[in-house]
């Protein structure tokens, strides 16, 4: 019912619920709605209305509701990114070193969403290179989603929910009171002091995360998030994902990243509606990412790729052995037993027919075999790492 | 000049303009990042024509009927070889490969182990794996030229080297997948359409194998033996000669008494009809022997053909023009998918080979005499259908198809060597590119021009034994083993490389003996191959403190299918220019 009263468009209402599954999806809807009753029903529903409109506008020309979707379906990858979010460090590090300007704001950033779990108060100096590949690699498969994600965050813990809550209920009822679209994530009601860093830091964050993104992937899927730096409409985010690509080393996205930091004033007013599409998608994505992360770490998660290995190794070893028995056998039967070489089979000597003909069809169903056995494997393991 | 000539080398030429133009439309279709753009929108089935396409050499068109004309029924292991190789490749290599990100073994390793030393030696085993694969590929150029003309044979080798020196330094044609598959279309229909209508002709026919005799000219047959060969007579013959026979100037009416018998080079033979054919010495005499596996008239057959088996189920994985093609994939899975599609498109190919080089035993005998078999595909649509139009269509046909495979191979390799040698050999030059073009290309065409030529098939079976000996164990092993280590790895390759390259070089050089040291060095993978694979694994236990610590999280990406999002793609870096 929260959803529905916060007037949130359907569209994007469901990816959220859905996925809502676990526990803390369920505090977080129920503390969205308090607030947004503090906030809505004073008013009436007017504003509700009113705001529904507004957001279902909004979704449908944004195409935030699509966008949602999708996410749904990569969540998995996304959540987790979001988990490391905190981890998320490694991006205001990143961005933080080489432009003065961007720092501030990532700097604000960072303390803000995560202070109250204590993660991680300021960009620091962490691995930079690492972190900077973590997130790229993670990057692909979390698509847009992973920017606000990232904030809430920090494992299944309440902490992250509230802080994330907090911030986006504010925003949504926010306009209505305050009248003022840009600003109202951050006046809004919500009750944490948290709350009005957040806007900015979901801001900066996503155009950092769509510069990787991009960068590895062309596909302009982040483009809901992307509203900070200077987007209008999905367009704008190829142009700002571009610069990223064409050179992979990590300082061109860092330059990015304060573009994107700039934008995220003028354009807040889309930025508070696309932050409600976000929000929704959250949770799968997080824990998906954290998984994949720690599967490259070798923590303890990491056994699995050497089950992975170990896995695809026999699969292969089992194909390479029905193979080479067959044929490796093949030459020494035809000289031990040399009858067998006279024999007929359709107006055929066997060893011409076997040689010849049979041997293809053979050797083109073992590579069909393997095939699917080892996808199977691999479709195992992904599921494994991203339960 | 024949109607056939003409026929055949107007194909021949429209099939070299056409990829010479292609080529230099292509010129801005050859970085990394256009295979990267390309892989997005190419098609698994496209993809894997390509594939095959690049891969069928001259070796395989007309090699493989020619050996199969030659020794029968054991020669078949050089096409199951050649398409296991790609099961190989597909078990073990195709999806690690293709998300490693590297499009060269030299990118390979030095992305796994992290070392100069083994990139400079792998590199140096591409140029030499490429240079020799190159070899027979201009031979059968200058093969095909001599046959359905009567020009010499250098010339074609002069014309085809240059032609794919000026195609891959205008812009290479190999990174154009489209063009690949048509080729590959091409091959198969050029094979396809003479293997039917033999096959109907055959069928006609009562004519059978099975015969405890030598094969029969079907007609007055004159032969041109254009290098020296020893024949091997079965039941007496009598010919006419001109030239040297028997260490013997001769010019009349010869008696062949069974035994063996030397022919000079420029000599002529001519058979009647209905005479029993001489074979060249070391190849079954009699069509029953031919039918049968392992004849007793060859010594250390079994080895022979083990070591066959061995080179060219793991060589394939080595060969440079392979590889690349596999970067073309979007995602492993897709390597894998194309890999095995791959493998029923060899093998529809490799059947119409198969058919061709046996049925080539009734109908051009007269290759036997002269030991020019590998022309066999070549001129068996004149011997079935006459030198009407429709042969003389057929032999074009067939012609363009040998010369659509050659140019396909080596300008394939040729791009490969080149772009291994502007990055990595003659970095920094003005020009790189097409400089080192002309000198990757130059080699081998002295090579071609000076080396005697050996069986297509056998001489490709050396390079495949290179391959397997050097890069097969370093993909393998650092692919699937955590405890590969630098030095481990620069000895394996060198132990098997020196090991396989002084056995080719001897070969090649016809200084290989007899008995089963000849044996080993005409086929020196059995050797060669597990010393490689032993000495990699000796060295890396002994040295396990050189394991890069980055090993796991490499490894892990090989394998991790990509929505995990753990690969990723090189948009640019050394070779770009090559892509």
């Amino acid at each position: 019912m929260s959803t529905d009263t916060d007037g949130a468009p359907p569209s994007v209402s469901p990816g959220p619920q859905d996925g809502p599954g676990p526990p803390s999806l369920a505090e977080v809807d129920t503390e969205a709605d308090s607030a947004s009753g503090a906030a809505g029903l004073p008013s009436g529903s007017s504003w509700l209305q009113e705001e529904m409109r507004r957001r279902m506008a909004a979704n449908r020309s944004s195409g935030g509701g699509r966008h949602a979707r999708r996410e749904g379906v990569d969540r998995p990858g996304v959540e987790h990114y979001l988990d490391r979010g905190p981890g998320p460090a490694p991006s205001p590090a990143a961005s933080g070193a080489p432009t003065p300007a961007s720092r501030p704001l990532l700097t604000s950033w960072v303390p803000d969403p995560y202070s109250p779990s204590g993660l991680r108060p300021p960009p620091a100096a962490g691995p930079v290179d690492e972190s900077s590949r973590r997130l790229r690699l993670a990057a692909p498969g979390s698509r847009p989603a992973p920017p606000d994600a990232a904030r809430p965050a920090p494992g299944a813990g309440a902490a992250p929910p509230d802080g994330s809550l907090p911030a986006s209920d504010g925003r949504s009822p926010a306009p209505n009171p305050s009248g003022l679209r840009a600003n109202a994530p951050v006046t809004p009601a919500s009750p944490l002091p948290a709350v009005a860093p957040a806007p900015t830091s979901v801001e900066v964050t996503t155009p950092h995360v769509n510069g990787l993104f991009t960068s590895s992937v062309p596909t302009p899927r982040p483009a809901p998030l992307s509203s900070g730096p200077g987007f209008p409409p999905p367009t704008a985010v190829p142009p700002t994902a571009v610069p990223p690509t064409a050179g992979s080393s990590p300082a061109d996205e860092v330059t990015a990243d304060p573009d994107s930091g700039d934008a995220p004033t003028p354009e807040s007013d889309v930025a508070a509606k696309r932050v409600r599409v976000v929000l929704s998608e959250r949770k799968g994505v997080a824990r998906s990412v954290r998984t994949v992360v720690d599967v490259q770490e070798l923590t303890p998660v990491g056994e699995l790729r050497t089950n992975l290995i170990g896995t695809q190794l026999a699969v292969a070893l089992r194909v390479a052995a029905v193979a080479g028995l067959t044929l490796g056998l093949l030459p020494a039967l035809f000289a031990l037993v040399p009858a067998i070489g006279r024999i007929e089979v359709l107006g055929l000597r066997l060893p011409w027919l076997l040689l010849g003909v049979l041997v293809y069809p053979f050797l083109l169903g073992l590579g069909w075999w393997h095939t699917r056995s080892a996808e199977k494997v691999e479709q195992n393991f992904a599921d494994h790492v991203q339960d | 000049m024949s109607s056939t000539a003409i026929v055949a080398i107007m194909a021949i030429v429209l099939v070299a303009v056409a990829s010479a133009v292609v080529g230099a439309i292509g010129v801005r279709a050859r970085s990394t990042s256009d295979f990267l753009v390309a892989s997005r929108t190419v098609r698994p089935g496209t993809n894997a024509a390509a594939i095959s396409g690049e891969y069928l050499s001259a070796a395989s068109f007309l090699g493989i009927a020619g050996i199969v004309l030659q020794e029968g029924v054991d020669a078949l292991w050089y096409p199951v070889g050649f398409t296991g190789g790609y099961l190989a490749l597909l078990l073990f290599v195709a999806a690690p490969l293709r998300r490693s990100g590297a499009y060269t073994v030299p990118d390979f390793a030095e992305e796994r182990l992290g070392s100069p030393v083994l990139r400079k030696i792998c590199t140096l085993f591409v140029i030499v794996i490429g240079w020799l694969y190159m070899l027979p590929q201009l031979q059968g150029a200058g093969l095909t030229v001599a046959t359905v003309t009567s020009l010499p044979p250098w010339l074609g080798v002069a014309a085809a080297g240059t032609i794919i020196v000026v195609t891959v330094a205008l812009g290479g044609m190999r990174s154009i997948t489209l063009v690949q598959a048509f080729q590959y279309w091409l091959k198969l229909t050029a094979l396809a359409v003479p293997a039917v209508i033999a096959l109907i002709f055959f069928l006609n026919d009562d004519r059978t194998f099975d015969r405890a005799a030598p094969p029969q000219f079907a007609a007055r047959t004159t032969v041109d033996i254009r290098t020296d060969v020893v024949l091997q007579v079965g039941l007496p013959v009598s010919l006419e000669a001109a030239g040297v026979v028997d260490g013997r100037p001769v010019d009349g009416p010869v008696r062949w008494e069974p035994g063996p018998h030397t022919v000079a080079e420029d000599s002529r033979l001519v058979f009647a009809g209905g005479t029993a054919v001489p074979v060249v010495a070391g190849s079954p005499p009699t069509d029953a022997e031919w039918l049968d596996p392992l004849p007793a008239s060859r010594d250390h057959g079994l080895l022979a053909i083990y070591s066959l088996i061995i080179a060219t189920f793991l060589g394939t994985m080595g060969l440079p023009h392979v590889l690349v093609r596999f970067y073309t994939n979007p995602d492993g899975r897709a390597a894998r998918r194309s890999a095995v599609l791959v493998l029923a498109m060899l093998g529809l190919f490799y059947l119409m080979v198969t058919v061709l080089g046996a049925l080539s035993r009734l109908y051009t005998p007269q290759l036997l005499v002269s030991g020019e078999t590998d022309a066999a595909v070549l001129l068996l649509p004149a011997a079935v259908l006459g030198s009407g139009w429709a042969g003389v269509l057929l032999g074009g046909i067939v012609a363009a198809g040998a010369w659509a495979a050659f140019l396909s191979t080596s300008s394939g390799l040729l791009a490969s060597i080149a772009g291994v040698l502007s990055t990595d050999v003659l970095r920094g030059r003005a020009r790189d590119l097409r400089f080192s073009a002309l000198l990757a290309g130059a080699v081998p065409l002295m090579l071609a021009l000076g080396v005697t030529r050996l069986d297509f098939s056998e001489t490709v079976a050396l390079v495949f034994a290179v391959a397997a000996s050097t890069f097969c164990p370093l993909l393998i092993l650092g692919i699937w083993w955590r405890g590969l280590t630098d030095h481990g790895a620069v000895a394996g390759v060198l132990v098997g490389g020196v090991l396989s390259v002084v056995a080719v070089a001897l070969s090649l050089a016809g200084l290989s003996g007899t008995g089963w040291i000849g044996v080993l060095l005409y086929r020196p993978a059995v050797v060669s191959v597990p010393a490689a694979f032993l000495t990699m694994i000796v060295v890396s236990l002994l040295t396990a403190q050189r394991r890069p610590a980055d090993t796991d999280r490499v490894l892990l990406r090989l394998h991790a299918p990509e929505r995990l999002g753990l690969s990723r793609d090189r948009i640019e870096g050394r070779g770009q220019q090559f892509g």
